[in-house]
């Protein structure tokens, strides 16, 4: 057995862990509650108020928008709880104890946690939208450019991640999980706003605008898994827990 | 084996370790006694390649944990205080998922789950939630969970806090039987007698530093010299001078009993006997009082801080 034992490569300690998230988010009631709500209930209910605003593309991708971000504001919390939460109840030391590396503990709670059910989420909650809409007046794919749409669809796609990430920055000094939510709406209220205007930027077809702040949540995102990662470190996890 | 050599860490200006040497053989164990705060924790992450080393190097068997924290980590097994479990997840998928996180296949990983379980005597609960489990058996998970990578290093930081008297009685003989399987334990622990029984060697630290390594018999007969107790038939008034102009300490009389300390036993006893009957007392017993590790370690602890 002692044998068998060694240190598993930063991509395969990555899946380990990504897997031991998603498993334990699925277990979790509240957590696949709020990934149906925001996959099937709220986009069939967003659908069916954007039907009002037929003719009005910017208002309909406004619309659309949330429906792409507000299941990174769920992947936020499960990010909260798998790593302040973790930290809060002592269960992160176990696993500091194991040769994992640290990018492949703090990428495999991020993908794990937030990144991978939320992408799941946000694809099936726009599939839903788009196809509650297909044929109607407010039918996206008729009201405006199949670029426009591409546009927002990863100008939201990316605001998402970087919100994530961007909490999981904020909140990293919380004690609690309650603390740590509290802090992130900080970041969560800018993000969602900012997220819905750019869409009107957007549809106003300013595409240079919209790719530049595109750019900026990019390099947010960048240099917050940094700051994150290097807070979230074996180290520093262990002495902040005491 | 498990060496540490000269171990430091900073934490800002503070020194928490401060020059700390010591050594585990293979299939023995050492207890690492001392105060809140005193460095115990800041050691054995250290020596397990948890956190950084500022000074000195620290080995298990011939992996160099300054060098290899990740080798290291996977040749060491910890239970920190309480086992700390994610609740929501099965014994076998737990188990599994630390297997996994070591290095084994999902395969392999998975029967060595189902080996644990019965090694710890939870075999019937195997496709249980954890949350469902009591806490002496989780604290049995915990240990599973530190047996998963069959570590020749074992650190157990409070093992059994928390747990009833029986609970730790039985996870006192597992600790024990670790002895025959040839690991190198380290056992933290602020219930004394739990160290006296299981460790060969006892090392006591104090901000940061070794005050006092011996095994526990050496501890027990400490510097300050061993402790008697002399019986007499009855109570004798005037027996302070029996005990005038010889090095004896801390004399405590008590309706016929008198006990002292003394470091010169061969020099001292019979002067104190001879003294004590030509006063009139009738000496029925002269014996060495036992003292428990407990009481060695809290005169090490105040000694220490005493002098600084």
């Amino acid at each position: 057995m002692r044998d068998e034992v060694r240190a598993l490569p930063a991509l395969t300690g990555t899946f380990v862990v990504m897997r031991r998230e998603l498993r334990a988010l699925l277990q979790d009631r509240r957590s696949v509650t709020m990934m149906l709500i925001f996959g099937l209930v709220l986009p069939i209910v967003i659908a069916n108020g954007a039907i009002g605003a037929r003719g009005r593309p910017d208002i309909v991708l406004v619309i659309m928008t949330e429906v792409l971000v507000f299941p990174y504001i769920a992947g936020l919390q499960a990010a909260l709880t798998a790593f302040v939460g973790e930290r809060e109840h002592g269960t992160l030391g176990p696993l500091l104890a194991t040769p994992l590396s640290n990018v492949s503990i703090f990428a495999g709670k991020l993908l794990g946690a937030a990144y991978v059910p939320s992408l799941a989420t946000s694809a099936i909650g726009f599939t839903a939208f788009l196809l509650f809409l297909r044929g109607k007046a407010a039918d996206p794919f008729t009201i405006v450019s199949h670029g426009v749409l591409l546009e927002t669809v990863v100008l939201s796609l990316v605001a998402g991640f970087a919100m994530v990430v961007l909490g999981l920055l904020f909140g990293s000094k919380a004690k609690s999980v309650r603390g740590a939510q509290a802090i992130t709406a900080v970041v969560v209220f800018p993000v969602i706003f900012g997220v819905q205007a750019l869409a009107f930027v957007v549809v106003r077809e300013s595409a240079w605008i919209a790719w530049s702040i595109m750019l900026g949540f990019a390099v947010a995102i960048v240099v917050s898994v940094g700051l994150s990662a290097r807070i979230w470190n074996r180290e520093e996890a262990l002495v902040s827990s005491g | 084996m498990i060496k540490l050599e000269n171990l430091v860490r900073t934490f800002g200006t503070s020194r928490a370790v401060d020059d700390l040497s010591m050594q585990v053989l293979d299939g023995s164990i050492v207890a690492l006694l001392g105060p809140n705060g005193a460095g115990k924790t800041t050691t054995v992450r250290m020596a397990a390649g948890l956190i950084g080393i500022t000074q000195g190097g620290a080995w298990i068997d011939d992996v160099d944990v300054v060098k290899d924290p990740a080798r290291a980590r996977a040749r060491a097994g910890l239970l920190m205080g309480e086992a700390n479990l994610y609740d929501n997840m099965t014994l076998q998928g737990y188990l599994s998922f630390f297997g996994e996180a070591y290095g084994l296949t999902p395969a392999t990983a998975r029967r060595r789950a189902g080996d644990l379980a019965a090694e710890v005597g939870l075999t019937d609960r195997l496709t249980r939630k954890i949350e469902s489990f009591s806490k002496g058996m989780k604290q049995r998970v915990g240990l599973a969970r530190a047996l998963v990578n069959d570590p020749p290093a074992l650190f157990l930081d409070e093992p059994t806090s928390g747990l009833d008297v029986e609970a730790a009685i039985e996870f006192r003989e597992r600790i024990r039987e670790f002895r025959h399987e040839r690991r190198s334990i380290v056992l933290c622990t602020h219930v004394l007698a739990e160290a006296e029984e299981l460790a060969d060697d006892v090392v006591v630290i104090q901000r940061g530093k070794i005050v006092a390594h011996g095994s526990p018999a050496q501890l027990k007969r400490s510097s300050q010299g061993d402790r008697f107790r002399i019986r007499l038939a009855k109570p004798l008034k005037k027996y302070e001078a029996a005990f005038k102009g010889l090095s004896v300490e801390d004399v405590r009389f008590d309706n016929g009993t008198i006990e002292f300390r003394t470091k010169d036993a061969a020099g001292t006893n019979p002067e104190i006997v001879r003294r004590l009957v030509a006063a009139g007392a009738d000496v029925i017993a002269v014996d060495e009082v036992d003292r428990t590790l407990q009481e060695a370690y809290v005169d090490i602890v105040r000694s220490a801080r005493d002098a600084g």
